[in-house]
């Protein structure tokens, strides 16, 4: 047992090597070593802590989370972490640590603003999992390859069955013009990529040699070395997508631990303070959504780690009303045992008070429902209780499930993997 | 992705370069380096001695507002006009449409052609063509319809853009009605948007929101050029994942004008004022988006008088198209935030589905772009580019007067004398019939 | 830059153009500072230097070194010519751009059109042309010839066939000088039917001036600033009848007329020459001013005429400008267009007057003009920086009003008078080339013009509903 608990060790190194170098790839400048990571499971020192800090800035301003000019305004690194909850808050991430004496300087002696390297590395598996890496890929990719363009995504919501009324006709006709644009789009990066090609093998032709200046051929060489760059990104995340199931489940070992580790609590704090800290934008929110609606599929083996952390998270997101809207994607409302709300709510305040007197559990301060689109903030509260609690029964049976899966998987395997609890 | 603009005419000259002069300076302005760089990439190209030339290739009949931009682009000390980017001939349209579409186009087609070829040639990337000029005249909307279809034969999959000034309803030129009936017949069919100022309403902007009291074509120039400026500027897209979008004219389109009988655009813009009461002023992202809301809805192309009696129809009340006329309806908008504390602004009043006609949802219907770089010294900035019937009354109007004088054949002998036929009138009036009952029926 | 060449034909039309050299040449003078040979002043003036035997002309841009006017003089006798000659101006002309006679037309229109006109045929068309070839891009030519006489009705109309014939593609303005009633030329009425059809057949646009107005003008202008009215008195040297900072000294009998409709041809090619907001070109004024191809009588009214030596608040004094130019006494002709229907209408201000000035006051002035249904908004504009010398800023409006017709119809009546008793008949008949017919026939043509503008004037006051448009098929 021994022996192959080391390689799974060194296995789960490997995965989590992938990771970094996928980090690195994407631009990020500093990313915490493997063994790093290994340590904050475990509670690593200030120094380790400090790598994560840094990372998690990294992440939520090369993702726009938080802006570049909010950024530099602040400068000490206590500035740093309370940009960094922000951030994370703004994604729909909720922690106790976040909302620590406000202005960050408490986070070693306030009461819910202890916050240890463990909490950290959930944070960045949630960051992850919201799919801020895809967002620091896009970006990536968009710097080294000039020719990309972002085609506007034409979804056709088309109805079943077609009838030729004016109406369907005219709506055919602005999808089909859509269509065309993009396809103009398309067209022109094709044409584009084409021309560097037919550059680069022009150049790389012994007979012009002599023709090409100097300064084009600098162009060249720029060019060749951001698409080998972009080769390695796009290598890099290849592996890393190969082995990212391990990692989940490793993840999973960290929410373990963090669960069972007798300092954590359940929050007794409003999370009103936590609102002064941000500004709350709409990406957040279709974050969010886009996340609610991902949520039943996390069935898959490799999402399943993700899913966990998304339903518990997401559970207390809603219950301390961080958010101002949330929504039931169809999906799952559409199982029995769900309290279904077909629609998207959103916040709203009565009256025009500062948002952090805003809408606490059971506080009611939206008044009566008069609308029907309203919903009481307590009995949103009671159903969002609910349905946390159906979703962590079935986060449970799901993490069984995988462990049982993986068990197999690993059974087949010449070598025993055990996860280290 | 650079934008190539072609300036035709003595309005088109004109406006471009009061467009290429205010966004010189604000890309300039302050430290704002990847703004700054994305702006200038898109407008200008730089010598090897740092100086930025507009890309922009600038086409009259006649000498006198091309020497004037270039003199003025050049005295400006940030900027420049091409060397020889430009062509002018002695002697202009006189006001003839049929003049510059049929004789003044083809005689110089080479030319231009190979003006607007070096200039996207020396793109690394071309974004689209956009093409400027005025619909009174006879070289801006002659030449520039004529231009506009060689550009369109060279570049089939590049989005063009045309920038159009309307006239005063009264008083610049008699046969206006008739050029621009036979201008925006012609560029229906060739355009992928068509993007609209009429001149008495930003006319009405300088007297009453800048306080001008002798307003000249400057000012009124002026007002065009920060709208138009505030649309193209750089901005973040949906989609563009936190990166300039490097497509702008292509998803301005995509946004706005995908179906081929509904390709009128307006803009409005908010706040605007005169310079001087810019320090004393505060706006917040609520009041000006509350406002510049109503403007759309009312079809109030400014702050002031805006008619907050019109709502848009109860879902009932759509059905049966008890709609007041008053109510403007769109079929898409597309909402562009520069300046402050953007992202914390709240725009779900423009995705209302009442806004928009019943065969598109406010999701396809309603875009959204922002920038946290504020524009033109403006702390905050909202402008709204509207495929709305804003424009069909004045669309009407103007066809509504055409068609009377052509009803007596007045004037026709002036066009008959270049080539263009009565058969060729009554196909412009036709089709322009169309647009506008097309637009009619959004509601 | 275009250029334009002056054809001045007949005693009248020498005298007219003598006063408009001059008073261009004090014009660009008052602009042009530095004495270079600039843009504007290529328009109308050659840049000759003497001392090149080829006489090229030099380049935009160089010194000044000798003006040559754009001009072709015509005469069929010598006096005025030589006038000129010996006069001040002398310098502007060589003789390559003159033609003269000795014996003259004898008021006969006949005479000037068919045994001058085709005596001188080659002659005239090789001199038009020379002046034609010194220009870059030729835009115009200014025919300035009076109705009356012999040699400037007939000659002169055969000029106007002769351009159209040899450049079609130039436009062709022609400023008509018509006798007044008391004309002293018994033959007049004839003249004028006669010339009357080439200018309807063959002109672009015909600026039309009565004698009898240019007097009415002189005669107010001399009143007042003779009566010195407290508050408004008159500044001499700024008056639109002045010639003074020009270079001919002493004023002659007819100079104050003549410079009124020399004003006329510098505020009307003004556009073209100097810059402007709003530039004018002169092939727009038939385009927009032409509605239907015979009707291009476009009535001319030039304001301020004279200029008050106090000072007014500026934008009232602006505004009178705008309403002066509609007024019955600031026409140069006969007639009260106010109360006849409007086909079209041109203002073109000189001056610092901004856009905004222009659109007050045709808002304002909108309601009290009668417009043609189908072109309820006919106007257009040009905007001109460079006004003229001694005035802040001018107007020139060119009306394209159905009040033209009663001239005509004076002019018919004058005609049938005489041609009820034949009355010397014989001089025109015996003229090589001249039928009885022509009479017939141009009589006719005056006739069906003033048809065509009464059956315009007929719409006036009735409200007409607009076209039935063109409908959709759903």
């Amino acid at each position: 047992m021994q022996r192959s608990k080391a390689s799974v060790r060194v296995e789960v190194k490997q995965v989590i090597g992938a990771l970094c170098r996928l980090l690195a790839a994407t631009g990020l400048e500093s990313v915490p070593t493997p063994e790093n990571f290994r340590r904050a499971k475990f509670g690593g020192g200030l120094e380790v802590e400090d790598q994560f800090w840094q990372l998690l800035a990294d992440i939520l301003q090369t993702s726009s989370s938080v802006s570049c000019e909010a950024s530099a305004q602040l400068g000490g690194a206590t500035d740093y972490r309370k940009l960094v909850a922000a951030g994370l808050w703004q994604t729909g991430y909720h922690a106790d640590w976040m909302y620590g004496r406000q202005g960050g300087e408490g986070e070693e002696g306030g009461e819910g603003g202890r916050c240890s390297s463990r909490d950290l590395l959930l944070a960045l598996g949630w960051l992850l999992a919201t799919g801020k890496l895809e967002i620091l890929l896009t970006q990536r990719v968009q710097q080294l390859d000039k020719t990309l363009l972002t085609p506007t995504p034409v979804n056709p919501p088309l109805p079943s069955e077609l009838q030729l009324d004016s109406a369907s006709l005219r709506k055919l006709q602005w999808l089909v013009g859509c269509l065309r644009y993009q396809g103009r789009t398309l067209l022109s990066m094709q044409e584009e990529r084409t021309r560097l090609l037919h550059a680069v093998v022009v150049a790389s032709l012994p007979s012009s040699v002599s023709s090409s200046s100097d300064q084009s051929s600098t162009v060249l060489r720029k060019d060749c070395v951001c698409m080998q760059q972009l080769c390695d990104l796009l290598e890099a995340y290849l592996n890393w997508k190969q082995v990212e199931k391990v990692f989940w489940t490793w993840m999973d070992s960290v929410v373990d631990c963090h669960l069972t580790d007798p300092v954590v609590k359940r929050p007794s704090h409003s999370p009103n303070t936590g609102a002064r800290v941000c500004h709350h934008g709409n990406r957040g929110l279709e974050k969010l959504e886009d996340m609610l609606l991902r949520l039943p599929t996390g069935q898959e083996a490799q999402r399943r780690g993700r899913g966990d952390v998304e339903d518990r998270e997401e559970g207390r997101e809603r219950l301390h009303g961080g958010s101002d809207s949330f929504c039931l994607p169809p999906p799952l409302s559409s199982l029995p045992c769900l309290p279904c709300r077909p629609q998207a709510y959103r916040a709203m305040l009565q009256t025009e008070k500062p948002v952090r007197h805003g809408r606490l559990p059971g506080e009611g301060a939206r008044g009566g429902a008069e609308n029907p689109d309203e919903l009481p903030a307590s009995q949103a509260v009671q159903e969002l209780l609910q349905t946390e609690a159906l979703l962590v029964e079935r986060r449970d049976r799901q993490r069984l499930a995988n462990r049982m899966q993986l068990q197999k998987m690993i059974g087949r395997l010449d070598q025993l993997m055990l996860i280290p609890p | 992705m650079s934008i190539v603009t072609v300036q035709l005419g003595q309005c088109g000259n004109q406006v471009g370069h009061e467009l290429f002069d205010i966004i010189c300076s604000d890309a300039l302005e302050g430290q704002r380096k990847l703004y700054s760089t994305a702006s200038c990439e898109r407008f200008f190209h730089q010598t090897t001695n740092g100086e930025l030339v507009a890309r922009a290739v600038l086409i009259d009949m006649e000498p006198k507002v091309i020497n004037q931009s270039i003199s003025r682009a050049a005295k400006s000390g940030r900027w420049r006009y091409g060397e020889s980017s430009h062509f002018s001939q002695k002697q202009g349209s006189g006001n003839n449409w049929a003049n510059g579409y049929c004789v003044h186009g083809p005689r110089h087609r080479a030319v231009v052609e190979e003006l607007v070829r070096r200039e996207v040639e020396r793109c690394d990337r071309l974004a689209g063509l956009m093409a400027m000029m005025s619909v009174a005249g006879g070289t801006g909307s002659g030449v520039g319809t004529y231009a506009t279809q060689c550009l369109r034969d060279i570049y089939p999959k590049s989005f063009i853009l045309n920038h159009l000034t309307w006239p005063y309803g009264t008083g610049e030129v008699i046969v206006q009605n008739y050029n621009s009936v036979l201008t925006l017949a012609h560029l229906y069919q060739l355009s992928d948007a068509i993007l609209v100022h009429e001149n008495d309403t930003v006319h009405r902007i300088c007297s009453q929101l800048l306080n001008i009291k002798h307003i000249s074509f400057g000012d009124v120039n002026g007002v065009i050029a920060h709208q138009l400026g505030s649309i193209l500027q750089p901005a973040l897209t949906a989609d563009s994942h936190g990166v300039y979008s490097r497509n702008p004219l292509g998803e301005l389109v995509s946004a706005l004008t995908c179906h081929p009988e509904y390709k009128l655009l307006s803009v409005c813009t908010i706040p605007q004022m005169p310079s001087s009461s810019m320090a004393y002023s505060t706006f917040s992202w609520p009041s000006l988006l509350k406002h510049l809301r109503q403007m759309l809805i009312s079809n109030t192309k400014m702050e002031e008088g805006i008619d907050w009696q019109v709502r848009p129809p109860a879902g009932s009340e759509r059905t049966r198209s008890l709609t007041g006329p008053s109510f403007n309806t769109s079929l898409a908008n597309l909402l562009i935030l520069r300046g402050k504390e953007v992202y914390s602004a709240e725009t779900g009043g423009f995705g209302d589905p009442a806004l928009y006609t019943s065969w598109l949802s406010s999701e396809e219907a309603f875009n959204l772009w922002k920038s946290p770089v504020s524009f033109n010294k403006y702390e905050k900035c909202a402008t709204l580019v509207s495929n709305s019937q804003a424009l069909l009354r004045p669309l009407d109007n103007m066809v509504g007067k055409a068609w009377n004088m052509f009803a007596s054949r007045a004037y026709i002998h002036q066009y008959v004398k270049f080539g263009i036929s009565e058969e060729d009138f009554l196909d412009s009036f036709t089709s322009l019939e169309q647009v506008i009952s097309s637009y009619g029926q959004l509601n | 830059m275009t250029q334009s060449v002056v054809v001045q034909v007949g005693q009248c039309g020498n005298q007219v153009g003598c006063r408009f050299w001059d008073l261009a040449l004090r014009e660009h003078a008052h602009v042009n500072k530095k004495g270079l040979y600039d843009e504007a002043l290529s328009s109308f003036f050659r840049n000759v230097d003497s001392r090149e035997s080829d006489g090229g002309a030099h380049v935009v841009g160089g010194r000044i070194q000798h003006l040559k006017a754009r001009a072709v003089l015509v005469d069929m006798e010598e006096g005025v010519v030589n006038e000129i000659l010996q006069g001040p101006l002398r310098e502007m002309f060589d003789s390559t751009q003159l033609l003269t006679d000795v014996s003259g037309s004898g008021n006969n229109w006949a005479v000037g059109h068919m045994t001058y006109g085709s005596a001188y045929r080659e002659q005239i068309v090789d001199k038009l042309r020379k002046a034609a070839e010194h220009c870059d891009c030729l835009q115009c030519f200014f025919l300035i010839h009076s109705m009356g006489g012999g040699t400037g009705s007939g000659l002169g109309t055969r000029v106007l066939s002769l351009l159209e014939e040899e450049f079609p593609e130039v436009c062709r303005i022609v400023t008509s000088i018509y006798p007044s009633a008391e004309d002293d030329v018994i033959t007049s009425p004839y003249n004028s039917v006669l010339a009357m059809r080439e200018l309807t057949e063959h002109g672009d646009c015909v600026l039309p001036v009565e004698n009898q107005s240019l007097v009415n003008i002189v005669d107010k202008i001399k009143h007042m600033s003779h009566s010195g009215k407290p508050g408004s008195a008159v500044k001499r040297d700024s008056t639109i009848i002045s010639g003074q900072g020009g270079l001919s000294g002493a004023e002659k009998p007819f100079d104050a007329m003549n410079n009124i409709v020399a004003n006329l041809l510098l505020n009307i090619t003004s556009s073209a020459r100097f810059e402007g907001s709003l530039n004018m070109d002169l092939n727009e004024i038939a385009m927009n001013l032409v509605p239907f191809p015979r009707l291009h009588y476009l009535v001319p009214s030039l304001t301020p005429l004279y200029t008050l030596a106090d000072v007014c608040v500026p934008t009232r004094r602006l505004d009178q400008m705008f309403s002066d130019a509609f007024s019955k006494d600031h026409q140069l002709i006969q007639a009260d267009p106010k109360h006849s229907l409007y086909l079209a209408c041109a203002l073109m201000v000189r001056g610092n007057v901004q856009v905004s000035d222009l659109r007050r006051n045709i808002e304002r002035l909108k309601p009290v003009l009668p417009f043609v249904s189908w072109n309820q908004e006919g106007w257009k504009t040009g905007l001109c920086s460079v006004p003229p010398v001694g005035h802040s800023h001018a107007l020139l409006a060119l009306a394209n009003n159905t009040c033209v017709k009663l001239t005509f119809m004076e002019l018919r009546e004058r005609f049938i008078k005489l041609y009820r008793k034949k009355a010397h008949l014989h001089h025109y008949l015996h003229v090589d080339g001249m039928e009885q017919s022509c009479f017939s026939e141009a009589i006719s043509s005056l006739s069906s013009l003033i048809e065509e503008y009464q059956h315009l004037d007929a719409t006036k006051g009735t409200l007409m509903p607009d076209a039935p448009r063109l409908r959709i098929a759903r």
